[in-house]
């Protein structure tokens, strides 16, 4: 009886020990509803039209970013260097882009986007992102488990996209803010990931918005840090900012068409 | 009951109480320390034994999976440019893949290979991936080491038959035939004879997948011996998917091999079922081919590569397309048009040692073979090949270092020869230097004269080659008469005396010195190790086929360690459990193996070192992976090997390769084992795994520490070569620091190193190691990630200016991020294009700054260092007059940036005024605005390029470039430069003249004719105002 025992001892021993540090997983619901309880709640995410974010790069060079998105499905960014403005676009319908740092010498006019970088223009015009309403939209969502992200816990969650698109979004478990994302998007038929790390969360308005991001591809050494300046929320944008500019007119001084700076 | 609960209780509690007594809290797991990156150098120029590859096209694109010998799975999604490692969170060791058919994004891993040499690694089961290698669930077989081959029904991706070899060097565990119907989630075992025996080969019928050919094959491995061939091995077939099998070698009537059979290969012809092939290991071994589905068979060809090795080498592919050409990949390559009657050795420039072949659906004739340096590709059916040069899979045995800037880092690798590269900068497959051949182990370079090196091949061939013109000489030791016959391990020890430099330990039985860089060598031991003649059998070993190639070669000394503290006391561990040591120079020895507690008699010492801070203590590893023993020994000794600890714990995995105790700090440990890295940070006491950027879970056999550096150079074995650059953080992660909130940690003083890497576009595949960061490194522990409120790094100048605001990393644990030395760039004047050759800033010269790290409201600040680079011809004041150069020009170019916007902004003015104004002011306006242009045109390109190069060069244009160019140099101005920025200056100011001159003419009379008209007065920019606007932070 002694050695039977000692025996049951031992086989319990590495079970009970490899157990121990596991607490329950939550389901997908439950760790959902925390998210949208970090992020300001559910009510204060959707009472949001509009939403503009100015951003620069960490980088020698002065580098603006300026994301605008607007209700139902509107988004353009600008990124603007040296006075010249690369920019892109969707109105629901219609996606384009203007890049005058391409090739040469560059061209302002504007391109109508490939199909699929229409695909992800669809995606980035989701204001609330693709885990609220998600059944709604006809993405699928499962609750991976838990992976280490620079060190700390995280749920991961996989949201299989309408577009055919993919995302892992990464949430801090103690927190439940967003910490990275990983999209996987098509580039003429090639799956490209791109990862961003979020991080440095401010209030604004009872939302939560990180004002920190590094942008990269998974496992690169390197990764390209942005700091946010400038949030809004609400501010009326015209329909027309978010539509195929028609061709401007060469030689005329740059218009400036969005605050290349803000002087606040 | 309450005995048993009592005892339950002792038993959880007794190892919990004893880790928590005399350590804090806190404990550095694997995640906090993954912050350490560390980064692969490769090489890939001689990549390494790939064990498997498949594939399957879609849409016309050919995805392909390549698996390692110990090196993880590849994945390619364009026919081999490209490749990605899938499988890093997992056991390295790989042996079998497939696609499914149906469903090409379900993708099944068999670990542990099946080419079952004597250096083989081990796998841990199957594994399943249902996005395309993303993500992998382990399924199940856990017991089985190895695996040969998994095919998917089909017509039924539930259906799966895995070819478990089982254990190699032991009996048991999951082996046999297994089949799945239920996706993976359970197993039986439907082919099994005993416990000897696995499953080698396992072929199902396209057309017919209830017809199934499964090979058994007995076998079994000894340090010291291979046994291929046994009752337990025969060729069996199925015509109902493994529920009955008939035996099909030992039957006469079937025309197969009726005696013992070893390894059996077997293939279907993808394009008729009825023509199958085997390639029987027997004493009358050949290929037999079979044109009724099994039924008879007829014995073809049995040339030197069809049956050569056959635990290497049990390989058989039939074209897709043509039933009557058989491929048999072995030493050589061989190809036979005629069922396998005839054979031709084809292939030109490809590795020997062929273990995989892969056909390209749409292309038959255009195929990957794997072999033991890599993949080679053929689109002429094998005639010539090119190799994959980007897949960084080689097996490293050992790795030294050099004391060169760059380092130089050296090696030797399973089946690929010796060779030195760098340790950054040059990291690109051409800068690799081969030194010698063979299979390669100890390479380094001679403490005498780092021109020399020591390489060695397989059995204790040394030799000392001048690295320059790679000539040299062989210096192995040689029997002298009456000398017993030497025994050289596989991987023989050769060592170098910390105390006296130059002087050089091999070991056999004995253990040999040289004071003369191997011309001569003294015998400084007696045999010392069991000497036991059941294990020197070597000229019998391999069963059916004979196999002696110095890889069984057993009862050798197998690691070799002198003490830095005392000279004369010297370890050497056997391959057959002696632990010997000698504290007089040899003169007298002591076996002190069985003073070392819990380990099991005979364990292979497959690592001893002496320790670098104190001369009675050593470390030493012991592997009975040989004999089924998978578990880490792991002990210290501090009384010379009278009495010895474990530092063995739960944080580690798999047997134990090397253990090195670091040279600065005594509790600071780094332990090898086939399964990964591990690092202690006091004493063996716990143990962290090793995962900073993205370090597999790979066999790790020996590091190297680079003393200038601070560096740690990892060779693993089958991931080619790791560094973990500046240990000096490590060194400081204290105890007391995993409790702070926030805490810097020292690096070394960042020393500028001036080389550039010299390549150029050579396409996608072309492979370059990962380079170490070029700037000044900042480290930092924090307890928690950041997430809420602002964090942020600055460098600061002597003067508390800030230079440039970096970011940060928010990680848990280790934090490392660089700041690449520059400065902000100027302000760039606009034109009609962009202009980028101003757009980084000056480099900052060497000297103190200081780096202030806020977080929220915590501020906490240190000094950085940057030094000049020692080996640079330029002295610090031609660096500070360059220095002064750049600065003057970003001041121009700022300058010029303004006027440029001064000018704009005026014109803007100008052209809004005249467009509500009377005729005789609009024209006065718009000659001001054309005159304005024409100066504008003077300092910026105006047209608008639109995709063509206009070539038009502006003032901007010049004065960019010329700060551009001397961006690249640490000298100091030449004349020429300095009467070109002189001119430049004078350029501009005639234009800021111009400028002025005409505002100064125009604007009071434009401003008192806009009064009148009740207009806007015209205002020019100021600078003040332009800085507010447009200046940062």
């Amino acid at each position: 009886m002694k050695r039977v025992a000692a025996l049951l001892a031992l086989s319990v021993v590495p079970v009970l020990m490899a157990q121990a540090p596991q607490t329950t997983q939550p389901t997908l619901d439950q760790v959902l509803v925390k998210y949208y309880e970090a992020q300001g709640g559910l009510a204060k995410m959707k009472a949001v039209q509009t939403r503009r974010v100015i951003a620069k790069l960490v980088a020698p060079m002065d580098i603006t970013i300026t994301e605008e998105n607007k209700r139902p499905a509107y988004f353009r960014t600008d990124v603007q260097v040296q006075g010249q403005t690369q920019s892109s676009g969707y109105d629901g319908k219609t996606g384009w882009h203007v890049n005058p740092f391409a090739g040469y010498g560059g061209s302002k006019t504007a391109e109508p986007m490939t199909e699929d970088e229409l695909k992800s223009a669809q995606d980035q015009a989701d204001m609330d992102g693709s885990l609220v309403d998600w059944s709604a939209k006809g993405n699928k969502v499962t609750l991976v488990g838990t992976e280490s992200v620079d060190g700390a816990p995280a749920y991961k969650l996989k949201v299989d996209l309408k577009s055919g698109n993919s995302e892992e979004i990464y949430l801090d478990t103690d927190s439940y803010l967003p910490v990275k994302d990983i999209k996987t998007v098509h580039v003429r038929g090639q799956e490209v990931k791109q990862e961003v790390v979020m991080g440095d969360y401010k209030e604004v308005n009872g939302l939560m918005v990180p004002y920190a991001l590094e942008i990269g591809m998974p496992g690169a050494p390197q990764r390209q840090k942005v700091q946010v300046q400038k949030v809004e929320f609400n501010v009326p944008m015209d329909d027309s900012r978010f539509a195929m500019p028609v061709a401007e007119k060469p030689a005329a001084p740059a218009p400036a068409p969005q605050p290349a700076v803000s002087k606040d | 009951m309450r005995h048993l609960r009592t005892t339950l209780f002792a038993a959880l509690l007794a190892p919990v109480l004893l880790a928590q007594a005399p350590q804090p809290a806190v404990k550095l797991d694997a995640d906090a320390l993954s912050g350490l990156r560390a980064r692969a150098i490769g090489p890939a120029v001689m990549s390494g034994r790939i064990s498997c590859i498949t594939g399957y096209m879609d849409k016309g694109r050919l995805t392909l999976y390549v698996g390692a010998a110990s090196g993880g799975v590849w994945k390619s999604v364009n026919a081999g440019t490209t490749w990605q490692p899938v499988f890093d969170k997992h056991i390295q060791s790989i042996g079998a893949i497939a696609v499914d058919p149906s469903n090409p994004k379900t993708v099944w891993v068999g670990t542990g290979e099946s080419w079952m040499r004597n250096s083989v690694s081990v796998g841990d089961g199957i594994y399943k991936s249902v996005d395309g290698g993303d993500s992998w669930t382990r399924m199940g077989l856990p017991d089985s080491e190895h695996i040969a081959a998994i095919q998917v029904d089909p017509t039924d991706s539930n259906v799966v038959y895995v070819a478990a070899t089982g254990h190699l060097w032991s009996p048991g565990g999951d082996r046999g035939l297994y089949k799945t119907t239920d996706g993976g989630k359970t197993w039986k075992r439907i082919l099994y004879t005993n416990e000897d025996s696995g499953c080698a080969a396992v072929a199902v019928d396209p057309r017919n997948p209830k017809v199934v050919f499964a090979s058994l094959w007995q076998h079994r491995r000894t340090g010291w011996s291979f046994e291929s061939g046994g009752p337990g091995s025969g060729l069996y077939k199925s015509t109902d998917g493994g529920s009955t099998w008939t035996r099909l070698t030992g039957d006469p009537k079937t025309g197969l091999p009726t005696g013992e059979v070893g390894r059996i290969a077997v293939a279907i012809a993808p394009s008729d079922s009825r023509q199958v092939y085997a390639v029987v290991e027997a004493k009358d071994g050949a290929i037999f081919h079979s044109s009724d589905g099994g039924a008879t068979w007829v014995r073809g060809n049995a040339g030197p590569n069809i049956i050569v090795r056959p635990f290497y080498f049990s390989l058989v592919m039939v074209d897709p397309k043509n039933p009557l050409r058989v491929y048999k990949p072995g030493f050589e390559f061989s190809a036979s048009d005629d069922g396998g009657k005839s054979f031709a050795t084809i292939g030109g420039s490809v590795h020997s040692d062929l273990h995989a072949l892969f056909f390209d659906p749409s292309d038959p004739e255009h195929m990957y073979l794997g072999t033991d340096g890599g993949v080679f590709v053929s689109s002429d059916a094998g005639n010539t090949w090119s190799m994959i040069p980007n897949l960084p899979v080689g097996q490293f045995y050992h790795v030294s270092t050099d004391s060169g800037r760059p380092y130089h880092v050296y090696g030797g690798l399973q089946d690929n020869s010796c060779w030195m590269g760098y340790s950054r900068v040059y990291l690109s497959n051409k800068h690799w230097k081969n030194l010698f051949g063979g299979d390669g182990f100890y390479t380094f370079p001679d403490p005498t004269n780092e021109r020399y090196v020591y390489a060695e091949s397989q059995g204790g061939m040394l030799a000392r080659l001048d690295s320059k013109t790679l000539q040299g000489r062989l210096i192995k030791p040689e029997e002298k008469a009456g000398d017993p016959k030497y025994r050289w391990n596989w991987n023989t020890p050769v060592a170098l005396s910390p105390n006296e430099k130059g002087t050089l330990y091999i070991g056999c039985q004995f253990l040999f010195r040289s004071r003369d860089h191997g011309l001569s060598w003294e015998r400084i031991s007696p045999d010392l190790t069991t000497n036991n003649p059941k294990m020197q059998n070597q000229e019998e070993s391999g069963g059916l086929t004979v196999d002696n190639s110095s890889a069984e070669t057993h009862t050798t000394i197998f690691t070799i360690s002198e003490s830095p503290k005392k000279a004369g006391v010297i370890w050497a561990g056997t391959d057959d459990g002696n632990l010997q040591l000698t504290r007089n120079g040899g003169k007298s020895w002591e076996n002190v193996a069985a003073r070392v507690p819990g380990l099991p008699t005979g364990t292979w010492v497959s690592w001893v070192e002496a320790s670098p801070h104190d001369a009675g203590t050593a470390f030493a590893t012991f592997d009975g992976h040989t004999t089924g023993d998978m578990k880490p020994y792991v002990y210290v000794t501090h009384d010379f090997g009278q009495t010895w600890t474990s530092l063995a714990t739960p944080d580690l995995a798999g047997f134990a390769n090397v253990v090195k105790q670091d040279p600065v700090r005594p509790d600071l440990l780094y332990l090898g084992t086939e399964n990964g890295l591990f690092i202690s940070i006091n004493g063996g006491h716990d143990w962290a795994r090793f995962k900073g950027g993205r370090f597999p879970e790979v066999p790790v056999r020996d590091m190297a520490f680079q003393p200038q550096e601070a560096d740690l150079v990892i060779a693993t074995h089958g991931r080619g070569l790791w560094v973990i650059d500046d240990l000096t953080s490590l060194r400081a992660l204290t105890p007391e620091i995993l409790q702070k909130d926030v805490a810097f940690l020292p690096t070394r003083p960042y020393v500028s190193l001036e080389q550039r890497s010299d390549g150029w576009m050579s396409g996608d595949s072309d492979y370059a190691g990962e380079d170490a960061p070029h700037g000044p490194v900042i480290a930092y522990w924090m307890k928690k990630r950041h997430m809420i409120g602002e964090m942020k790094i600055e460098i600061l100048d002597d003067k508390g200016q800030v230079l440039q605001n970096i970011g940060a990393s928010k990680a848990r644990g280790f934090n490392r991020l660089t700041w690449d030395r520059l400065l902000r760039a100027p302000r760039a004047a606009l034109g009609a294009n962009p202009e980028g050759m101003a757009g980084s800033g000056p480099e900052a010269l060497a000297g103190t700054y200081t780096v202030r790290l806020t977080k929220n409201k915590d501020v906490i600040t240190e000094p950085l260092v940057i030094r000049d680079d020692p080996q640079s011809a330029t002295t610090p004041k031609e660096r500070e007059a360059i220095f002064q150069a750049r600065m003057e020009m970003f001041h121009m170019i700022e300058d010029l940036a303004f006027h440029v916007e001064q000018v704009t902004d005026l014109q803007a003015q100008l052209r809004t005024r005249a467009a509500s104004a009377d005729p005789a002011l609009k024209a006065s306006l718009t000659a001001l605005a054309a005159d304005l242009e024409t100066q504008r045109g003077r300092m910026v390109s105006t047209r608008e390029a639109n995709g063509a190069i206009t070539g038009e060069e502006r003032l901007r244009e010049h004065l960019h470039q010329l700060y551009n160019f001397t961006g690249f140099q640490s000298g100091p101005p030449s004349p020429n430069q300095l009467a070109r920025i002189a001119s430049l200056r004078q350029e501009a100011t005639g234009i800021y003249q111009t400028v002025d001159h005409l505002v100064a003419q125009s604007l009071p009379a434009l401003n008192a004719a806009l009064a009148q008209a009740h207009g806007q007065p015209l205002q020019t920019l100021t600078r003040a105002a332009w800085d507010q606007r447009t200046l940062q932070n």
